[in-house]
């Protein structure tokens, strides 16, 4: 069962400051998959990751992740996720270089006490260059531009050797050209490196294009299935509120997607 | 200088003042890195009254304080985890209980001959033998924790929630480098005293921030200017007449002064 299902959410509540975030969510995710978790900010896509990843406990409802408890798994499995962050939360100035940062992917694998050796050093670099980053690897992480940062901590979370790649809203501060290269690079990584990914985004009109399954989110799972079927029904509007009148106004996301499927 | 060098009393401050420079420029690394400056001001403050303490119950004052300290260490960390009360504000009351539970005992132990302006200034000729004993064996500690977790503490402090995720036990080295800031902020009082002591903690890593622009490079100037500070202050000091633990501020401050010429 574990290793066909990579995540199975069965009717999970989170409840945060006394207020209800998520209630009940049911949602599967193959092994292999590239889901995109949107919704509009505020609709509880963070607390979604918080709760399957361990960091905060679930009211109600099941949650396995890797086959295991998000608790259990950070025992069980500890460099079992690679895991990138909102980029508003890094200190970004850190006296750091590229390939430092990459290492530090190593380190939940090795543990507490013991030092990275040859083929840890070997291992981050490798994942710097499939990344695009081999010849920055010197470079300070604060002379990086956004999009250049992004990859680092790609690479970081692809040297531990993950299954599961989970990403929250990775293309905050990264322009719009560099975007769409963001998500190629992904892709590819995904394919190359037989990965699942989760990537949460408030971005409807580019993340669907990549992923396979699409879960809309907001405090309620309101839709969960393929790019298509999603980004064409009404109960997305439903779950987006108000701002889908905004996001729906030109034609952008159904133009996207049918590039797509075609 | 060979005259002041064959003083035991100034081979005993001399050594005293080099492994506690150099333990606090190593953990002045992360004090800057993980803005962990306020804490070390509380800490130290609380040292005081794990100082009376040992006071009124006629134990060792330096071990009372070891122990004290780390325990408020440890309450620190644990209020930081649960987010009830914002940081800032509990070691603000923390602070000033620790300073006025300290009076209290010390009141309380009716010991009137005591080398107060010592503890809060620090008294490094006043060095004992048993003193240096007990840098060296608790500075080996905290030197052996940070050595371990190194890699724990640098992925921690640029960013805990990811560490996290990918496997670093990141509230448990919390506690420890809490525990472990504790340990020397202790041995540094005996240096240069309860309100000097976070100098030695902030100053070198500041330094090091100012210069380097890699967590290496910070910590080798960071480990050096508190070397250079503690000596040359040490010496200023005994040449010139001048109280030891000021010299030595003064001077890691001037050095600070220094690297901000740099652009």
């Amino acid at each position: 069962m574990g290793a066909e299902k990579i995540l199975q959410v069965v009717d999970l509540r989170v409840v945060r400051n006394g207020l209800l975030a998520l209630d009940g969510i049911n949602l599967e995710m193959d092994r292999g998959a590239f889901l995109a978790i949107i919704g509009p900010n505020g609709g509880g896509k963070t607390t979604f990751l918080k709760a399957i990843l361990g960091q905060i406990p679930a009211a109600a409802g099941e949650i396995r992740i890797l086959g295991w408890p998000p608790r259990l798994r950070q025992e069980k499995r500890p460099g079992a996720i690679g895991y990138v962050a909102q980029r508003s939360l890094l200190e970004s100035d850190f006296p750091v270089s590229a390939f430092d940062v990459a290492m530090m992917g190593r380190y939940g694998r090795l543990g507490p006490g013991r030092r990275a050796g040859r083929v840890d050093r070997e291992k981050a670099r490798e994942c710097l260059a499939l990344t695009g980053l081999a010849g920055l690897a010197g470079r300070p992480f604060r002379w990086l531009s956004g999009g250049q940062q992004q990859r680092v901590l790609i690479a970081r979370s692809l040297a531990t050797e993950p299954e599961l790649l989970i990403l929250d809203e990775p293309t905050t501060g990264v322009d719009a050209a560099s975007q769409e290269e963001f998500y190629r690079l992904l892709k590819k990584l995904q394919r190359d490196l037989a990965l699942s990914v989760i990537l949460v985004s408030h971005d409807i009109s580019l993340v669907p294009a990549y992923s396979d399954q699409v879960a809309c989110l907001n405090q309620r799972l309101h839709l969960h299935g393929k790019p298509a079927e999603v980004l064409r029904s009404e109960a997305l509007q439903k779950a987006y509120g108000c701002q889908v009148d905004f996001l729906f106004h030109g034609e952008m996301p159904h133009r996207v997607v049918e590039k797509h499927d075609g | 200088m060979g005259e002041m060098l064959s003083l035991l009393f100034m081979q005993r401050a001399l050594a005293a003042g080099l492994l506690v420079s150099l333990l606090c420029g190593l953990l002045s690394v992360f004090v800057i890195l993980k803005r962990l400056s306020f804490i070390g001001v509380g800490l130290s403050h609380s040292a005081f009254a794990g100082v009376a303490l040992g006071f009124l119950l006629g134990l060792d004052p330096g071990w009372t304080a070891v122990v004290y300290s780390v325990l408020v260490a440890l309450l620190i960390g644990w209020i930081k985890q649960r987010g009830a009360v914002p940081e800032d504000t509990a070691i603000g009351i923390f602070f000033a209980a620790n300073m006025a539970l300290g009076v209290l005992l010390i009141g309380l132990s009716r010991r009137y001959n005591l080398d107060l302006f010592g503890y809060l200034f620090g008294n490094i000729l006043a060095i004992t033998a048993a003193d240096l004993r007990m840098i060296a064996i608790a500075g080996a500690a905290a030197a052996l924790v940070l050595a371990l977790f190194f890699k724990e503490f640098l992925f921690g402090a640029f960013d805990e929630e990811t560490a996290a995720v990918m496997g670093v036990p990141t509230a448990a080295m919390n506690y420890l480098l809490l525990a472990t800031m504790a340990l020397v902020t202790v041995l540094a009082i005996k240096v240069v005293g309860i309100v000097l002591v976070s100098a030695l903690l902030v100053i070198p890593g500041a330094i090091g921030r100012r210069l380097a622009a890699n967590y290496r490079g910070m910590a080798l100037i960071s480990v050096l200017a508190g070397a250079l500070a503690s000596v040359g202050g040490l010496l200023l000091a005994y040449r010139l007449d001048l109280p030891a633990g000021a010299a030595i501020v003064l001077l890691a401050t001037l050095f600070f002064g220094l690297s901000l010429l740099k652009r």
